[in-house]
C-alpha cells in the first residue's frame, strides 16, 4: 500500500461530511410545449455563462456531395456575435451547436440571441457572410489535414467506418466544400432542426428558470420526429499516407469501441486510461507508471501517444495515437502498444486498474472545466445517448468497475478482433496490416 | 549478484562491532595488499565491474574530474599491464587516497532500481 | 464571485503566507501554489525556468518516481510552469486527497533535493525541449523581442532558459531558497473546504517555509525601438505598447474595440484583416498592449498598415459600444487564481509612440516608420 494511505483515510472522514455540502450541481430540464429540451447546471463559481443551442446532427448525416454543410450552416448561423455576447460554434459527427457565452447578468440577453437564431435560422443565414464562413471552414479543414495528428485521426474514422456517412469528416473537404450553397444549407435546417432534434443546454452562474422563460418566450421551432441515423459497422483495414517530408512518423491503431449507450462505456474509457499518455518530453516522463510508458521512454521508442475512447451515439473507436521520431521504432512501438493491449484480457492488475480509475475520474472532472464544455457534455449525452448521468452517478460507475470487468470487455472487444490502421509521415516501418493484427492475440494464454 | 547495498550493509555491521571488525580488518587489509591493484595505479572502486545497468547510471552521474581522474587511471593500468610494469611506492595509489568515490552513486542508483522494482508491482 | 475568499491568518509557523479558498460543486479540487517575484524577470535570464522544472522531482522525504506513482495511483494531475512573474505549481485532484497534494506542494517548495543528476538528466533536457516547443512559432518569438524591447531588463527577460550563459545546479538551488519565502507565497485552492485546507497547511511542509519575502525590481517602460528578426516559417508583426497597470481598462476597452484574441470569431475591425488581433498581456507591474498581424509575408505587410490605421481611427463612440465585450472579455480572462478586477474604461487611448518587431521574411515586411 502506498505511503500516505494514513493520510488518505483520515481525510476520508472529513471528505464524507464535505461531499453533502458540495453535492454536484444538479442538472435542471425544462421540457417545452413543442419538444425542446432545456437543461441547465448551475456554477456559482463561474465568471461568464455559456449558453447553446445544439442539434442531433453533423457530418454523419451528410453525404460525400455535401459534406461539410453542417459544419458550414452552423458556423454561419453563429457569425452575429455582439453586445457582450460571443458565439462559438462545437462542430461534431453527430452533434452541432451555437454557444453563447456571457458575462452572468447578461444571460438573458444571449439566451434572446440564441431563440433567435434557433427560430428563425433563415434570417441568420441571410445576415451572414456565407462566403467568409466558407473560407474559414475550407481553411479549418484544410489545417486538419496539414496537421498530421488530426489528420490521421480523421482518416483512421473514415477507413474504420468506409462506406458509410460516419466515416466523413466532420468539416468536410475542401473539395466538397467549395460546392456548398446556401440552399443546402437552408434544406439541412429544415431536415434538422424539429423539436425532439434539439436541444438548449447552459451553464454558468444564473437562475435556471430566468433562462427557461427567456427560451420558451422566444423560441419557436417546429415540431418533428428526430431523424433517424442509420446503423454502420466498423471495418477492419489500413489507410497509408506516407509522406517522407514530415520529420515523424504519425501513427494511429484502433478497435472499434462504445457507444455512448454502451453499458461498458466507462470500462473502455478505464482500460483506455490504463495507458494513459505519454510525453518523452516532459520532465515526469520517465517516472510514468504505465508500463508501455517505462518500455518505451528508456530507447525514446516514441516521442508521444495518447489512448482514447471515442464514442458515437451507438458505436465508437478505441486505440491509439503515436507520434515517433525514431522512424526506424514504429514497428516497436505498435508491438509493444498491442501486446500491452492483450495483457488487458489476461494479466492486466489491479492496481492498474485502480489507477485508470482514478485517472478516468479526474479526467471526467477536468473536462467539464468550462461553462463552454458542461453545456456541450450535457447536449451530446442528451441528444446522442438520451440520458445523462450525472457527475456523481458517473464516478459510481467508475468506481463499481473491477478488474474481471476490465478483461470480460477485453476479451471481447479487443483479443483477437480486427484493428483499423492509419498512418502518415514516415511509415516506412509500420509493417503490414496482418503483422499487427496478428499481435492481437497471443498463441499462448 | 549481491547488490553493493547488501554489501556495503555488512560493512557497516562488521564496523560496529569492535571484536568482528578488529578480526577482518587485518584480513582486508593483507587482501588490498595481495591483490595489488594500488601498485596498478587503481582504486578499489575502480575494480567495481560496470557491466550493470545500475553501474553505468552511477558512473555516468560521476563529477566531471572524478570521471576523468578514473580514465586516467585506467589508462595507467593498462599501459602498466603492456609494459609488465609495476608503479614504485612513491607513485601508488596510497591508503588515504584509495577513496570510495564511486560507491555511493551506485547505492543511490541501487535504490532507485530497487524504488521502482517495489513500485512496478505494486498491489493495492 | 469571491465572497468566499479572504486571507486568513493560521498557525502562527505559516501566518504569511496568502491563502485564498472556495469550495465549488463537483468533486474535484484544484490546488495551485503562486511564488511571486519567483518568475523569469527575476534573477539572472533562465535561472527561474529550470528552478520551475525541479518542481515535483525528487524532495528529502519522496523520490520524484515514488510522489509520480503515487500521484497518479490518486488520479490527481500535476504540472508547473514559469511565468514572467512568479513561479507556478499546478495541481488537480478528487476532493478526498487534499491533505496528500498540500504536502506535496509543501515539500515541493521546502524539500526538493536539486541533486546534479536530475539537472542534467531530466531538468536542461526537459528545460531545452520547452523552449524549442515555444520557439517553434515565431508570434513567441516575436513577443519575447517585444518585452524585451519594452522592459529591457525584468519583464524583458527571456522566458525560458535559452542556453546562453551556464547556470550550475547550486545557482538554481540558491535562487529557490531565495525565493521561496512565505510572503512570497500564495495558495489558492478551488474546491476545497477553507477551514480543511488551513488545518491540512499547519501541519504540513509549508511549516518549514523560510520567513521574509523579497521585491520586484521597479519596472522601466521604453517605447519607439525596432526589431527585426530574419526567421523561416510564418512572417508576423507585432506592434507593442508598453502599459501601466493603472491603464489595464482603458488598453482592454480598446483591445475589445478593435477585435481582441480573447473574443476570437466576433465580428470586429481586425477580424476584417487576415491574421489581425490584439492581446493586452497582464503583469503586476505592467502590462503590454500588442497588436498583431501573422501569415504571409505579403498579407501581413498589408494587413500591419491597415491593422495600425485601426487603431488610430477608433473612436470614442467605438470604445464606448464596447464595454459590455470588455467586461465579456475580462470575465473570460479572470480565474480564480488570478481574478482580474478591471473596469471598462472608453477614456480615448492613442498609439503615439509604440515598439515594433517584424519577424520572418523581413525583406518584404514594413519598418515602423512606414506604418
Amino acid at each position: 500500500m502506498i505511503r500516505g494511505s494514513s493520510l488518505r483515510s483520515a481525510a476520508k472522514n472529513i471528505s464524507a461530511r464535505r461531499f453533502v455540502s458540495t453535492a454536484n450541481a444538479q442538472t435542471k430540464y425544462t421540457s417545452l410545449s413543442n419538444g425542446v429540451t432545456i437543461a441547465s447546471e448551475f456554477n456559482g463559481n463561474a465568471a461568464a455563462s455559456s449558453v447553446g443551442f445544439y442539434f442531433g446532427a453533423g457530418s454523419r448525416s451528410e453525404h460525400p456531395f455535401n459534406n461539410g454543410i453542417s459544419a458550414l450552416t452552423t458556423n454561419a448561423l453563429a457569425s452575429g456575435s455582439s453586445n457582450g455576447v460571443l458565439l462559438t460554434t462545437h462542430n461534431g459527427k453527430e452533434l452541432n451547436g451555437v454557444i453563447a457565452q456571457t458575462t452572468n447578468d447578461n444571460i438573458v440577453e444571449a439566451a434572446k440571441k440564441i431563440a433567435a437564431i434557433a427560430s428563425n435560422p433563415s434570417a441568420a443565414l441571410e445576415k451572414a457572410d456565407f462566403a467568409a464562413t466558407k473560407a474559414q471552414l475550407s481553411a479549418a479543414a484544410a489545417h486538419v489535414e496539414a496537421t498530421p495528428s488530426l489528420k490521421v485521426l480523421e482518416h483512421l474514422n473514415a477507413s474504420a467506418f468506409q462506406g458509410y456517412s460516419l466515416g466523413l469528416p466532420t468539416l468536410g473537404t475542401t473539395e466538397s466544400i467549395a460546392d456548398l450553397e446556401v440552399q443546402d444549407s437552408a434544406r439541412f435546417l429544415e431536415k434538422q432542426l424539429v423539436g425532439s432534434n434539439i436541444i438548449i443546454a447552459a451553464s454558468g452562474n444564473f437562475d435556471h428558470d430566468v433562462l427557461a422563460d427567456a427560451i420558451e418566450k422566444e423560441l419557436k421551432v417546429p415540431q418533428g420526429l428526430k431523424p433517424e441515423t442509420k446503423p454502420t459497422t466498423f471495418l477492419g483495414s489500413e489507410v497509408r499516407m506516407r509522406d517522407d517530408t514530415l520529420p515523424k512518423a504519425y501513427v494511429s491503431i484502433a478497435v472499434q469501441g462504445e457507444g455512448y449507450t454502451s453499458p461498458a462505456y466507462y470500462v473502455a474509457k478505464v482500460a483506455a486510461a490504463i495507458f494513459g499518455d505519454f510525453d518523452h518530453k516532459s520532465a515526469f516522463a520517465p517516472y510514468t507508471s504505465a508500463k508501455l510508458a517505462s518500455l518505451v521512454q528508456e530507447y525514446h521508442i516514441v516521442d508521444k501517444y495518447t489512448h482514447f475512447s471515442t464514442s458515437y451515439s451507438d458505436t465508437g473507436l478505441w486505440g491509439f495515437n503515436a507520434e515517433i521520431s525514431n522512424i526506424a521504432s514504429v514497428d516497436e512501438f505498435t508491438h509493444f502498444a498491442l501486446k500491452e493491449w492483450n495483457r488487458l484480457s489476461i494479466s492486466i492488475s489491479n492496481a492498474e486498474v485502480a489507477r485508470g480509475k482514478a485517472a478516468l475520474k479526474v479526467a471526467l472532472l477536468r473536462e467539464l472545466a468550462t461553462t463552454e464544455a458542461v453545456a456541450t457534455d450535457i447536449a451530446s449525452k442528451i441528444l446522442l445517448g438520451g440520458y445523462r448521468s450525472s457527475i456523481r452517478e458517473a464516478l459510481e460507475k467508475i468506481d463499481a468497475i473491477q478488474t474481471k470487468d476490465v478483461k470480460a470487455w477485453a476479451q471481447a472487444t479487443l483479443w483477437d478482433k480486427d484493428i483499423v490502421i492509419s498512418g502518415t509521415g514516415q511509415i516506412e516501418a509500420l509493417l503490414d496490416y496482418n503483422r499487427n493484427r496478428n499481435e492481437m492475440a497471443m498463441m499462448r494464454w | 549478484m549481491a547488490s553493493l547495498t547488501s554489501v556495503v550493509k555488512t560493512a557497516d555491521f562488521i564496523l560496529s562491532r569492535p571484536t568482528l571488525s578488529k578480526i577482518v580488518n587485518p584480513v582486508a587489509k593483507a587482501f588490498v595488499a595481495y591483490a595489488g591493484y594500488r601498485e596498478m595505479g587503481l582504486k578499489f572502486n575502480d575494480l567495481i565491474a560496470e557491466e550493470s545497468v545500475v553501474n553505468q547510471k552511477a558512473i555516468s552521474r560521476l563529477p566531471d574530474n572524478e570521471i576523468y581522474a578514473r580514465n586516467y587511471r585506467f589508462i595507467t593500468a593498462h599501459q602498466l599491464a603492456l609494459s609488465h610494469q609495476l608503479l614504485p611506492t612513491n607513485k601508488a595509489i596510497q591508503p588515504e587516497e584509495d577513496n570510495h568515490y564511486l560507491i555511493p552513486y551506485i547505492l543511490e542508483a541501487e535504490k532507485e532500481a530497487f524504488e521502482k522494482a517495489e513500485l512496478d508491482n505494486i498491489d493495492v | 464571485m469571491l465572497s468566499r475568499v479572504s486571507a486568513r491568518s493560521l498557525s502562527t509557523a505559516t501566518k504569511s503566507i496568502k491563502v485564498a479558498a472556495r469550495d465549488a460543486p463537483g468533486a474535484l479540487t484544484t490546488l495551485s501554489v503562486v511564488v511571486n517575484n519567483a518568475g523569469s524577470k527575476t534573477g539572472k535570464s533562465g535561472v527561474a525556468h529550470l528552478a520551475a522544472k525541479f518542481n515535483f522531482l525528487n524532495t528529502g522525504s519522496k523520490s520524484a518516481l515514488r510522489f509520480t506513482r503515487e500521484s497518479e495511483l490518486l488520479g490527481g494531475v500535476f504540472s508547473t510552469n514559469v511565468t514572467r512573474d512568479a513561479i507556478v505549481l499546478n495541481t488537480q485532484f478528487l476532493k478526498e486527497d487534499l491533505p496528500y497534494y498540500v504536502e506535496a506542494l509543501g515539500s515541493v517548495l521546502t524539500n526538493t533535493s536539486f541533486r546534479p543528476h536530475e539537472f542534467t538528466e531530466v531538468v536542461l533536457p526537459a528545460a531545452k525541449a520547452e523552449y524549442e516547443a515555444a520557439h517553434a512559432s515565431n508570434a513567441f518569438t516575436a513577443v519575447e523581442s517585444l518585452h524585451e524591447l519594452s522592459f529591457r531588463k525584468g519583464l524583458g527577460n527571456p522566458l525560458y532558459y535559452d542556453g546562453t550563459t551556464k547556470i550550475s545546479v547550486d545557482e538554481v538551488a540558491q535562487f529557490a531558497s531565495d525565493a521561496y519565502k512565505q510572503s512570497n507565497v500564495s495558495i489558492f485552492a478551488s474546491g476545497a473546504n477553507p477551514e480543511d485546507l488551513d488545518t491540512f497547511i499547519g501541519e504540513s511542509s509549508f511549516a518549514y517555509l523560510a520567513s521574509g519575502s523579497t521585491s520586484a525590481a521597479p519596472v522601466e517602460l521604453f517605447k519607439g525601438k525596432e526589431s527585426r528578426i530574419r526567421a523561416a516559417g510564418e512572417s508576423g508583426a507585432f506592434i507593442g505598447v508598453p502599459v501601466k497597470t493603472s491603464e489595464f481598462g482603458k488598453y482592454e476597452t480598446l483591445s475589445a474595440a478593435i477585435g481582441s484574441s480573447v473574443l476570437a470569431g466576433a465580428p470586429s475591425p481586425l477580424s476584417k484583416i487576415a491574421g489581425a488581433s490584439s492581446f493586452l498581456y497582464k503583469y503586476q507591474d505592467a502590462g503590454l498592449f500588442v497588436v498583431s498581424v501573422t501569415g504571409s509575408a505579403a498579407e501581413v505587410a498589408q494587413g500591419i498598415k491597415q491593422a495600425k490605421k485601426v487603431v488610430d481611427s477608433v473612436s470614442t463612440t467605438d470604445l464606448t459600444n464596447a464595454t459590455k465585450a470588455t467586461q465579456l472579455s475580462v470575465a473570460l480572462q479572470s480565474t480564480f487564481e488570478s481574478p482580474l478586477d478591471i473596469k471598462a474604461d472608453a477614456s480615448p487611448v492613442k498609439l503615439g509612440e509604440f515598439n515594433y518587431v517584424a519577424i520572418g521574411d523581413v525583406d518584404v515586411l514594413p519598418y515602423a516608420n512606414e506604418l
